[in-house]
């Protein structure tokens, strides 16, 4: 019996088998690119093909723009993608999700699954970064001995903060044994406790010269440094493992120097500025604490009768050492000027002033301070305090005007 | 070799520094007595003196690291030379 298929079924079949097929439905492609075309709808159509034979191939526009290159004619490349069939043409095509130039293929390959296997493990997170020292010591660089990026860094370090020691750790930096001289400098490094922060690097180059800083080993040696790292690998645009691992990461070993030092101008002047603010809030601290020594000097000018309310004598003696144990602790506390001040207070005192044989009259009732003649008529009854006690007087009579020098005041004032 | 932590009266410059800042920090909330502020103002003029002394040194000093063949690690001088970049 002759089993007769329509177009479409014929058709079905073939994509079934080639959309089921289990390495088609995930494939890396190497071959060269032809007949590109970018079409207004921003896909790209091409054919990839090698010595006997060619493929189609389509990349949509969502996948297209993150290509970090312009595939054109000519070009070999890496293909990924899924093989499927296009029944409406019968076209068996290659859809691209990834492309890159096969130049480097396997190797930029394995660079990719390195990267998103350290990064699965959180050696490029951000909070394992650390701080730059802000004023380091010793900076170590890690690098060849020989090459421009020593030369570099000795060149800026030198120029911004001389006072720094560089310690250089030699080591290779391109060819099989760089990954394992780089991981064994940056062992010296972590062995040795003197050292602030570790520039690891090299000049300019290639990309395949640069290729020890995307080893595994150099990675986690790196990730391991017990000081910050900045990696410095000489490439501007491309990162490296290296660069994703280091707590910093400069595009070159002048940038790396830069980032690692002060500018000595700059620390000077934060110095100047730190000592300028030292001195105000010093100054700050004396001039607050003489306000307050003149308040209480004055308050305790003022309130001082009125703390006379038992006897007299031992009243006037509380008093007076209340002024004077308060005078000393400022002075013990203080400095000279202070010292000037309590002095000036002392003479100012009313216990100076009586024991100069002043004494001060007062009304014995309310005990207010009788300043003038007015305030009391004769027949009032007056207290009089003198240094060594008070007196109890009767106003015998009331003269106005001021004594001056050389006149005898023996009515309504003390001494009577 | 000494680390420069040596010098700057048992600090280093970058300690130095804190310390100051956080002196400078104290005096100015005025929380300090004045005995107290004045003996941080003199702990704080000498850290500046010795600060500003640090930052007067006018040599970088270059060293290389190697490790001797009982495994332990000194320092060499260094000299640049001109090689293959």
């Amino acid at each position: 019996m002759l089993t007769i298929y329509s177009v479409s079924d014929v058709s079905r079949r073939i994509k079934q088998i080639v959309e089921g097929d289990p390495v088609l439905a995930g494939v890396w492609v190497r071959g060269e690119v032809s007949n590109f075309t970018l079409h207004s709808s921003g896909h790209m159509y091409f054919s990839l093909k090698d010595a006997s034979a060619r493929i189609r191939c389509v990349m949509f526009r969502g996948r297209n723009s993150r290509l970090a290159f312009t595939p054109a004619d000519g070009m070999l490349v890496l293909a990924f993608g899924s093989v499927g069939m296009y029944e409406k043409s019968g076209d068996v095509q290659l859809y691209v999700e990834d492309m890159m130039p096969a130049g480097t293929g396997s190797l930029y390959l394995g660079f990719l699954q390195l990267r998103d296997k350290l990064a699965r493990e959180g050696l490029f997170d951000q909070a394992r970064k650390r701080q730059l020292p802000r004023f380091p010591a010793v900076v170590a660089a890690v690098t060849s001995p020989t090459g421009a990026a020593i030369r570099d860094i000795i060149t800026v370090i030198s120029r911004r903060t001389p006072g720094t020691t560089v310690l250089v750790v030699p080591a290779q930096v391109q060819g099989d044994e760089a990954p394992e001289s780089i991981v064994k400098a940056l062992d010296m490094v972590n062995r040795t406790a003197l050292v602030d922060v570790v520039i690891v690097g090299r000049g300019g180059g290639s990309i395949e010269e640069l290729w020890a800083f995307n080893d595994e080993r150099v990675a986690r040696a790196i990730a391991a440094c017990r000081v910050p790292v900045i990696s410095a690998v000489g490439h501007e645009t491309d990162f490296t493992i290296a660069d994703f691992v280091a707590d910093r990461r400069a595009p070159t070993p002048s940038a790396a120097a830069e980032m690692a030092t002060p500018d000595l101008a700059e620390v000077r002047r934060d110095v100047a500025q730190l000592a300028l603010r030292l001195d105000a809030a010093a100054r700050g601290v004396v001039a607050r604490c003489r306000e307050r020594l003149e308040l209480a000097a004055r308050s305790h000018v003022l309130r001082f009768p009125l703390e006379l309310t038992r006897e007299p004598r031992q009243a006037l003696a509380e008093a007076e050492e209340r002024v004077r144990a308060s005078v000393l602790r400022t002075l013990q506390a203080g400095r000279e000027r202070l010292g000037v001040l309590a002095a000036g207070l002392e003479a100012r005192s009313p216990l100076g002033t009586l024991a100069r044989g002043y004494g001060i009259v007062r009304t014995p009732v309310d005990r207010k301070i009788v300043r003038s003649v007015a305030s009391v008529s004769v027949g009032d009854r007056v207290e009089v305090v003198l240094a060594d006690g008070a007196l109890g007087c009767d106003v015998a009579a009331v003269e106005e005007g001021r004594p001056d020098a050389g006149r005898r005041c023996d009515r309504g004032q003390a001494g009577l | 070799m000494q680390g420069e932590g040596a010098t700057a009266g048992k600090l280093g410059f970058e300690q130095a520094m804190a310390e100051l800042e956080r002196i400078v920090s104290v005096l100015e909330s005025g929380e300090l007595g004045l005995e107290d502020a004045l003996e941080a103002f003199e702990k704080g003029m000498s850290l500046v003196r010795a600060c500003q002394e640090k930052l007067s040194q006018a040599e970088t000093r270059i060293a290389k690291l190697v490790e001797m063949k009982d495994g332990s690690l000194a320092t060499e001088p260094f000299r640049v030379e001109e090689g293959p970049g």
